[in-house]
């Protein structure tokens, strides 16, 4: 039995205890400057866009109407325009569901097997080099005009990138851990869930991401191939009675729906994923 | 030293090819080597000897082409499903979402053995982290994430430790210390498999050298270090150390010319 001790550590670090959860978190809220400069700028093109829709003549009304009047157009109608939100926004969600489960299961055989990978790859690429836009019209005379076109519309947008990404992650793994558990017998299903999926969650997150604001185009296309309701039907109505500002209405409400949901898959992230936090404390040095 | 429980390891005439686009490569070509339980064997030679190989066909990792291995008389296969094995790479390969504590207990996890929390909390003193169990990967240096690597192959109380170059890419002054510290942390009670290409290394913590040469991987040499233990790193500047330096220096350099 050997009797030599470890070797005492210089810990420069050990003053520090690792900040818990919830700290990193305030951290990570306590930092406003991030927002300052985009919303700046957002709110300097508002204003410029109504001082010269209002004080000057260079565009017709019609053509770019008053950030203002498009406001005024909402609360005068909020029933219209937030009824046609609520069911664009349901198409959205439902759809990305679908589609992200799709694409995280069709994701595992492709990730394990390298001939499931060869048969299917061709066929999903060839999914996405059709535009759905070309394909929208015949969903509809194979499902009919209610929510199905739509939801398939949407999942076909989002199941891509969703694919994508998780292939991605669940093949990431770092060889040597593989072998690592392998040299332990220890069961696949103990390996997916506590090593793979965790490994691959950035990487679906990423797709999610990705797909989340696709789901809204895919909405909206869906919308305009056969629909009576919804903000892409509202936009195309508006469109030919040449109601810009009813137009401009729907167009806001889509981009708050796409900004705010791609910030609600952020959120999820972070709270999944808290290691992966960008700010760290430095490395403590042995 | 104890006597130690078991972990013999017999491997007769192993070779080992790869099929690669240059045509067929022998990593390595018969080779010979009993490791006694509870010694500590170092496989020394330079890059592309065929060492890491030896190592994983040791470990179950990878089949020889030809040739057997037996642990404790018994196959490799058995072995594995046994958990005779704790393996450290180069690379600590840390799930980076796991604090220290929760990453040395990884393997505990995954084979389903519960309730093992303070004998992995001793483990981590042993190394040095006891301080630093609620840390992240990301919040250590590389030689800390290398410890907790041992001490996750440690939990599992493998009887062979098959270590495949783990200070390698560390500095060489971590690396120096990393070494010493071993010296205390191996309790002699498991057989150890340590590649490496570094002389001082191989002869400060082994029993045994087992030189090998490249193309195709071969051994050809078996030196015993006979310095007593315990060892201490002061050991590295008497007169037998340095004797045992030269002339593993001297097999080495004979072999690539």
């Amino acid at each position: 039995m050997a009797t030599t001790q470890p070797a005492p550590l210089q810990r420069p670090g050990r003053s520090a205890p690792p900040p818990s959860a919830s700290a990193r978190q305030r951290a990570r809220r306590a930092n406003p400057g991030s927002w300052l400069l985009p919303g700046g700028l957002i709110v300097l093109l508002i204003v410029a866009w109504q001082l010269i829709t209002q004080y000057t003549h260079w565009v017709q009304p019609y053509v770019l109407p008053q950030p203002w009047d498009v406001v005024a157009r909402m609360a005068q109608d909020p029933s219209m325009l937030f009824g046609s939100f609520r069911v664009t926004l349901t198409e959205v969600l439902v759809g990305f569901v679908l589609g992200s489960l799709i694409g995280v299961l069709i994701a595992l055989p492709i990730a394990y097997s390298p001939s499931v990978r060869n048969t299917l790859y061709p066929l999903i690429i060839a999914s996405q080099a059709i535009p759905k836009i070309a394909i929208a019209p015949l969903l509809v005379v194979w499902l009919g005009l209610g929510w199905t076109p739509k939801l398939t519309v949407v999942a076909l947008m989002v199941f891509f990138p969703v694919a994508m990404t998780s292939v991605q992650g669940f093949s990431s793994v770092d060889r040597n851990l593989i072998d690592l558990l392998r040299s332990v017998y220890a069961p696949q299903w103990q390996v997916f869930l506590k090593v793979r999926l965790p490994h691959a969650l950035p990487h679906i997150f990423s797709g999610l991401k990705i797909g989340i604001t696709l789901a809204v185009v895919g909405a909206v296309v869906g919308e305009w191939v056969g629909a009576n309701s919804g903000l892409g039907y509202l936009l195309l109505h508006a469109n030919s009675m040449l109601d810009t500002t009813l137009l401009y209405a729907s167009l806001v409400l889509l981009v708050v729906m796409g900004v705010v949901l791609f910030a609600l898959m952020e959120i999820i992230e972070r709270v999944l994923m808290p290691w992966q936090e960008p700010q760290r404390p430095p490395p403590v040095t042995a | 030293m104890e006597p130690s429980r078991a972990g013999g390891v017999a491997v007769r005439a192993v070779s080992k090819q790869f099929e690669s686009r240059a045509g067929r490569q022998t990593a390595i070509s018969g080779v010979d080597l009993k490791i006694a339980p509870g010694q500590f064997v170092s496989l020394l030679g330079p890059s592309g000897c065929g060492k890491t190989s030896l190592l994983r066909i040791i470990g179950g990792l990878m089949e020889p082409s030809t040739g057997t291995v037996s642990v404790d008389g018994g196959s490799v296969a058995d072995a594995v499903r046994a958990r005779k094995f704790g393996f450290v790479f180069q690379d600590a390969t840390l799930l980076p979402w796991r604090t220290v504590r929760a990453n040395a207990m990884l393997l505990l996890d995954v084979i389903g053995r519960r309730g093992e929390e303070a004998r992995v909390d001793a483990l981590l003193e042993t190394v040095g982290l006891s301080d630093f169990t609620n840390h992240y990967p990301a919040q250590l240096s590389g030689g800390m994430r290398q410890r907790v690597a041992l001490a996750r192959a440690l939990a599992l109380d493998p009887e062979i430790l098959l270590m495949d170059e783990p200070f390698a890419a560390l500095d060489a002054i971590t690396r120096e210390r990393l070494g010493v510290e071993l010296l205390g942390i191996w309790d002699g009670a498991r057989s150890v498999v340590f590649v490496t290409h570094s002389i001082a290394e191989a002869v400060l913590l082994s029993d045994r050298v087992v030189v090998m040469s490249t193309s195709p991987g071969r051994i050809v040499a078996d030196v015993d270090i006979e310095i007593a233990r315990p060892r201490s790193g002061s050991v590295r500047s008497s007169e037998p150390f340095k004797a045992y330096e030269d002339q593993l220096r001297g097999l080495i350099e004979g072999v690539r010319a």
